[in-house]
């Protein structure tokens, strides 16, 4: 099946899982699906757990509490809440690591175009702020005050402007000239 | 004073970076690490920094481990901080201050030194930065820069000093320059390069790291770079035709690129 | 200040969707008008630069820290439909890529920090900027936080009212506005004063590296057209 086909399947599912409200139904077909995505399944239920773990972890919590509190609390809620996002995560590690989007995007060459341009941009922005910031750890000797981590902050919203900007001039004059503006998609 | 044991580490995508890597560095040593690109030369420079940790494999400074929990000793981190000292290939990634005076005495000041301001003028003129003390340093050009990062550096008096592709980007007066001072400098150096020319002008020894993020070579780099099929074998040096009036031939060579 | 997928009801995210879809189209438009060819290429940049600003740390007291949100600094610098788009694309991008965020969520999200984020700050920019540029900066970056908190905390809050089960028991998100109200919005009025202050300090860099009159819907130059910032662009690199 093509990306588009999966990518549509993704997205009625997830409007399925927010329709049905029984829990049996979200955590049986949380098994299949954790059945069903092969060798892969154990990484994704990892990426899946420690992905939801804190926030869902606040709200059960805080539900259990307040709930409590007023002598509403209902099991039930706590176990169809957290099916519910566990499913809807689940499926979407297991979508990103099987369907490539790219592939899905290409009925629209603009789409396309823009998905990898800003891919391929933004691994090379992250790069430079992962370097940034090994870069302040290995020069302070002592935990900065914060001055300096606002003004370090600073620096690298103003040099991520400046690449981002410079990257855009130099994306449009490539493409200018291999011709992509000539023949409008 | 350096030792890395069977040392690798791997991408958070899985991809390794380093590969069973072991070697031993002495006092006073300058070192230079050859390898392609993507080979694993920065990885290596940030473990030694201890910004990036083994995954498997130990590193000891001083035979003390370098590990994530031994930072969270305060002591201990501010004197390893002041006594490694790693130059970014990327010099815009070190400065952050307003002027290029307040880059230099950063770390200094940090340490509370009273000759903050001694220091800076020292360097400042060591490394010819006297005129450009009051400017901000995203004003300058990037050799300009560079060199505001080394004084911020030495400011500090470091016992190792790591640089990153220092010369990749530097024009051939810069480059010039910048061995002489390196080697003038008594501090223990490790530098990384793939530029096989200058290779023997920033130290005697040689790591070479192999596309296979193995440590293919540790040796004197003499002899690295008589051993033709070591050579190839690091993908530091390559093959193309070329063309001697009407004769063309191809075989094995070196170019440095910058 | 995401909200993560699941805990938001379709009563919510279906209409979220199509008033984001309407606001999708126009953008669309509006930024085409304005960038022209230039559209996709810088589009994508910013979707980049809106990424890289929120691997950021903002400094907060005590050695904490938060990301940056960088809403009201990209709204100032290039305009709200700009904005909206990037904020847009890397919600997406982020949601099918890399399984973080979400589908059903990404419409309010979208809403609540790239549009009424970037249109907050830049209002409070206009209504402010003859008086006092600084403040003016200061208080559309704290604005855009803010705004952009209380929707959220105003979409979650609504979600036992709307889509609870006939006893009363939540199906979605469990807490009133009782809770979501103070829970969400006072720490991002914290937070809020120290994107200000990051927004002031980049805002001085851009101006004194004569960015400002580049960007084509930006808040300075809103009649400018795009073919004004190219010889900026030029000395620039």
């Amino acid at each position: 099946m093509s990306a588009r086909v999966w990518l549509l399947i993704y997205a009625a599912a997830l409007l399925a899982a927010t329709l049905v409200h029984d829990p049996y139904w979200l955590g049986g077909t949380l098994l299949v699906a954790v059945i069903a995505s092969g060798r892969d399944r154990w990484r994704l239920v990892r990426r899946t757990v420690c992905a939801v773990v804190m926030f869902n972890g606040v709200v059960s919590l805080g539900y259990a509490l307040v709930a409590g509190l007023r002598g509403e609390f209902s099991p039930a809620y706590l176990l169809l809440i957290n099916l519910r996002v566990l499913l809807m995560v689940y499926l979407g590690f297991w979508f990103v690591s099987r369907v490539n989007l790219l592939q899905a995007l290409a009925f629209s060459p603009t789409l396309s175009f823009l998905a990898t341009l800003a891919c391929g941009q933004g691994l090379a922005l992250k790069r430079m702020v992962d370097d940034y910031q090994q870069a302040f750890r290995s020069r302070n000797l002592e935990p900065p005050d914060m001055r300096t981590r606002l003004r370090h902050a600073a620096t690298q919203g103003a040099d991520l402007l400046d690449k981002a900007l410079h990257g855009a001039t130099e994306t449009t004059q490539a493409m200018r000239s291999r011709g992509f503006f000539d023949d409008p998609a | 004073m350096i030792q890395l044991e069977r040392v690798s580490h791997a991408w958070s995508d899985g991809a390794p970076a380093l590969a069973d890597l072991s070697l031993r560095i002495s006092e006073g040593e300058r070192v230079v690490v050859l390898g392609a690109n993507g080979c694993g030369k920065s990885t290596l420079l940030k473990i030694l920094n201890g910004l990036v940790f083994p995954d498997r494999g130990a590193y000891r400074y001083h035979g003390e481990p370098v590990t994530r929990e031994r930072f969270r000793d305060r002591a201990w981190s501010r004197d390893f901080r002041r006594n490694v000292a790693l130059l970014f290939q990327n010099p815009d990634a070190m400065l952050f201050n307003p002027t290029v005076r307040d880059e230099i005495a950063y770390g200094p000041r940090q340490l509370g030194l009273a000759d903050a301001g001694e220091r800076v003028e020292q360097w400042a003129r060591a490394l010819g930065l006297v005129n450009l003390l009051d400017l901000p340093s995203y004003r300058l050009s990037g050799g300009e820069k560079q060199k505001v990062c080394l004084a911020a550096l030495l400011a500090l008096e470091p016992g190792v000093l790591l640089l990153d592709e220092p010369i990749a980007h530097l024009d051939p007066r810069a480059t010039g320059w910048l061995i002489d001072f390196l080697s003038d400098l008594k501090t223990t150096t490790v530098v990384t390069t793939h530029n096989l020319s200058l290779a023997p002008e920033l130290g005697r020894r040689c790591l070479i790291l192999a596309e296979d993020h193995r440590l293919l070579f540790d040796g004197l780099i003499d002899e690295a770079l008589r051993d033709q099929p070591l050579l190839v074998r690091a993908n530091l040096t390559h093959r193309h035709r070329h063309h001697h009036g009407a004769l063309s031939h191809s075989h094995e060579h070196a170019h440095d690129w910058n | 200040m995401h909200i993560p997928d699941g805990f938001i009801s379709p009563q919510t995210y279906l209409p979220a969707y199509a008033v984001a879809g309407c606001a999708w189209v126009y953008a669309a438009q509006r930024v085409r008008q304005a960038l022209g060819d230039e559209t996709v290429p810088r589009l994508a940049v910013l979707t980049a630069l809106v990424y890289a600003l929120s691997l950021v740390m903002l400094p907060l007291p005590g050695g904490t820290s938060a990301h940056v949100l960088g809403v009201g600094l990209l709204a100032l610098l290039f305009g709200v439909w700009t904005a909206f788009l990037a904020y847009s694309l890397v919600l997406a991008l982020q949601a099918l890529l890399f399984g973080a965020g979400g589908l059903t969520a990404l419409p309010i999200n979208a809403l609540a920090m790239g549009l009424a984020g970037a249109a907050a700050a830049v209002g409070v920019y206009r209504l402010l900027a003859p008086r006092h540029e600084t403040a003016a900066v200061a208080l559309a970056a704290w604005g855009s936080v803010t705004v952009a908190a209380l929707l959220i905390a105003l979409v979650l809050g609504v979600q036992p009212l709307i889509a609870s089960a006939p006893d009363g028991t939540p199906r979605f998100f469990p807490f009133g506005l009782a809770i979501t109200l103070p829970a969400v919005v006072l720490p991002h009025l914290l937070l809020g004063v120290a994107e200000a202050a990051l927004t002031v300090l980049v805002w001085r860099y851009a101006k004194t590296r004569g960015w400002l009159a580049r960007s084509g819907d930006s808040p300075h130059a809103p009649h400018a057209p795009a073919a004004q910032s190219v010889p900026n662009e030029e000395r620039q690199g």
